[in-house]
């Protein structure tokens, strides 16, 4: 009832502030041309303690939101969200991060009976080791690759499909626990990286009580101007289980690189995989797997990112070629700085397991410390529920940082 | 990060007589590179929409207030190079972004911009402007762009002197700054008009012109302060009259001629926190 009572306040802002923002649009006068003598603006805009300001930076942030949306046979999610996050150096060789997240799900949630009781967010201490390196102990996130989204080599933090997105992917993320260690040479770094228990794709509660055993790698980056160059080796689970019900281990080893040319930068991995298992078969094959990518922005903040991916596997038969897992994701954005808001477009298709998704969204931020964002989709999909396989999908969130 | 040397450093007195104004504007020049060899400061930058009543430009919504903390350091040949850090402090939900910026003198070397995104602990390379068709971009949101933030490149313009006169009291030099044609694919600026502070040597104003030579932006810089040295405004204001949006950047605790590295301005100081608080506190810890 609460949530209820929430969400039609929740709307009930939404028009207000949709309101004030056409309202604002036309009334506001536009500057003329003639000579400014004064600026005149409220409060602190003059103030000469800024450096005692900054100095008062809180190193905590609470974060609440709130999401409601539809599908086609009706409530899909209603959920509430509280974090916690502190981070501040402990002495001069240590950092800490701590995170700490409540849920509340209502048993219309999709994602209903979830784990409701807290959880950690990015948990870790980091200290460092010799002038050149640093280790990190705790629950972080692990990017590796330059492709975002595509699972080519970014597949050490793996997806929680019970967390819902609005445009960014990386609220799926699924962190693991782990150790890393970072070493800094000049234009190379090493990172390694230890899961103790590697995270797999989060589909439903029970995915939470997969127990896997440890998963580990390093990569060795190499920026020269305006380009990088990566190599990755690991021993890694697969993410989703296959017909057997098992979560394969395999090695990997992998390129990537990535350019600045003209205002876009372009983006390559690579990997080879020994032992995966074949999509829709109890059959497994070495496998190669090539994502590409390119981003764009505007100076008038239009921002465009293509990503595709393909795999092949080695050996396989000729009418199964649709788990070449073919991967295609499209997307853009653009920040109207003077509105305060962001719309974006994203269309996805993934082969096999087939899903086919577009997605419009709107984040209207209405302050620095509170936004709205809506956002409608449309998908076909033939894998179990998740965010990004049902129909139709109508969702408005409010989220606030202080 | 010519960034906060367009922005903060700016110049020196020096006597000057009949001079043309390309010396003028070549000494405005070296002096803001002189004064921005190696700086720290704590900057708030402000930006709202706007609207004037008689002759006072008003905020029309409650502004947004960003804190950063930066490091620059002029580098490279002649120190036209310049390299710089910016970490947001606030507000809340975008503390801990840092961005790092790579500005080449060099016309065939790209630029180089970091982003670094606290949330997914991700370094994302941005833009460069080595090629003819690329455009800057807005700093944070904000009004000032890459273009802005960058010292003069001198030779990049044609400059006349318009004529000797006063802003609000202050003996100036009006001069109009014209591209060369090899620049103008490179600046979103047709034509500018800087009037220069005769005795301190620093730009009071500077107004810009579109491609069609429409009123773009025009810079006002205030709180003029005798730093180390240097004459600098401590608060830069820009008027876009394009969307009616004003940004303030205004500063303080500057400090300059820090013991900066380039170590303390390469990629590490965006994903390892140890590291940069670390070098932060070396810093910080220096009185002016």
């Amino acid at each position: 009832m609460y949530l209820e009572k929430n969400n039609l306040i929740k709307f009930a802002n939404i028009k207000i502030n949709f309101c004030f923002l056409l309202i604002s649009f036309f009334v506001i006068l536009p500057i003329t041309n003639a000579e400014i003598q004064e600026f005149d603006f409220d409060e602190e805009t003059d103030s000469d303690d800024i450096t005692k300001k900054a100095n008062k930076t809180k190193n905590w942030t609470l974060s609440l939101s709130s999401y409601y949306g539809e599908n086609d046979d009706g409530i899909y999610i209603k959920r509430a969200m509280a974090g916690f996050k502190i981070s501040d150096k402990i002495n001069q060789n240590v950092f800490f991060k701590l995170g700490l997240n409540a849920n509340y799900f209502n048993e219309d949630d999709f994602s209903y009976p979830p784990k409701n009781q807290p959880e950690w967010g990015e948990s870790w201490l980091q200290h460092k080791v010799g002038t050149k390196c640093s280790a990190k102990w705790g629950k972080q996130n692990i990017s590796w690759g330059e492709v975002d989204t595509t699972g080519a080599l970014n597949i050490i933090t793996p997806n929680d499909y019970t967390n819902i997105f609005t445009t960014d992917f990386a609220t799926l993320k699924n962190i693991p626990w782990s150790i890393t260690a970072d070493c800094y040479m000049g234009k190379t770094q090493i990172k390694t990286f230890i899961s103790p228990k590697a995270q797999v794709n989060i589909y439903s509660k029970e995915d939470y009580n997969t127990k896997l055993s440890t998963e580990y790698g390093s990569k060795i980056l190499y920026q020269d101007t305006a380009t990088t160059y990566g190599l990755y080796l690991a021993k890694l689970y697969e993410n989703d289980k296959n017909l057997q019900n098992e979560y394969l281990d395999f090695n990997l080893i992998g390129f990537s690189y990535s350019q600045n040319k003209q205002g876009w930068v372009y983006k390559t991995d690579i990997s080879y995989r020994d032992n995966v298992s074949i999509i829709n078969s109890t059959k497994t094959a070495p496998r190669l797997d090539l994502s590409i990518g390119a981003e764009h922005l505007t100076a008038n903040l239009h921002q465009f990112t293509i990503s595709l991916w393909a795999a092949k596997y080695q050996g396989l038969e000729q009418e199964n070629t649709k788990a070449q897992q073919p991967l295609s994701i499209i997307q853009w954005q653009k920040e109207y700085q003077e509105l305060s808001i962001t719309p974006s477009v994203l269309w996805l298709y993934l082969r096999e397991p087939e899903i086919t998704l577009g997605k419009i969204a709107l984040i209207y931020n209405y302050n620095d410390y509170i936004s709205y964002d809506i956002s409608y989709s449309k998908s076909h999909s033939d894998i179990k529920p998740n965010p990004i396989s049902q129909n139709t999908i109508t969702m408005i969130g409010v989220n606030a940082v202080f | 990060m010519k960034t906060i040397i367009f922005i903060t450093t700016l110049l020196l007195s020096i006597n000057s007589y009949s001079q043309t104004a390309l010396q003028i504007m070549q000494q405005v020049d070296d002096l803001s590179v002189a004064s921005s060899k190696s700086n720290y400061s704590i900057a708030k930058m402000i930006t709202c929409k706007t609207q004037t009543n008689k002759q006072k430009l008003k905020c029309t919504n409650k502004p947004r207030i960003k804190t950063l903390e930066t490091l620059g350091i002029q580098t490279g040949k002649n120190n036209k190079d310049s390299k710089a850090l910016f970490i947001l402090l606030s507000p809340p939900k975008e503390a801990g972004v840092g961005m790092l910026n790579f500005s080449y003198d060099d016309k065939t070397r790209d630029n180089e911009s970091y982003l670094y995104l606290s949330a997914l602990g991700e370094v994302k390379r941005m833009v460069t402007r080595a090629s003819d068709n690329e455009e800057p971009i807005s700093i944070f949101g904000s009004e000032f762009s890459t273009e802005d933030l960058e010292n003069n490149k001198v030779n990049n313009y044609d400059y006349t002197m318009e004529q000797d006169t006063e802003l609000n009291n202050i003996k100036v030099w009006q001069i109009n700054s014209i591209p060369k044609k090899y620049h103008r694919l490179k600046t979103r600026y047709n034509k500018s008009i800087s009037w220069i502070d005769k005795e301190k040597l620093i730009p009071l104003k500077v107004q810009t012109f579109d491609n069609n030579n429409k009123q773009y932006k025009i810079f006002y810089f205030d709180k003029i302060k005798k730093i180390n040295g240097f004459w600098m405004a401590t608060v830069i204001r820009v008027v876009n009259y394009k969307n009616n949006r004003m940004s303030q950047w205004s500063q303080q605790n500057l400090k300059m001629n820090m013991p900066i590295t380039e170590q303390m301005l390469s990629p590490r100081m965006l994903t390892d926190n140890v590291f940069r608080e670390k070098q932060l506190d070396k810093i910080r810890q220096y009185k002016n």
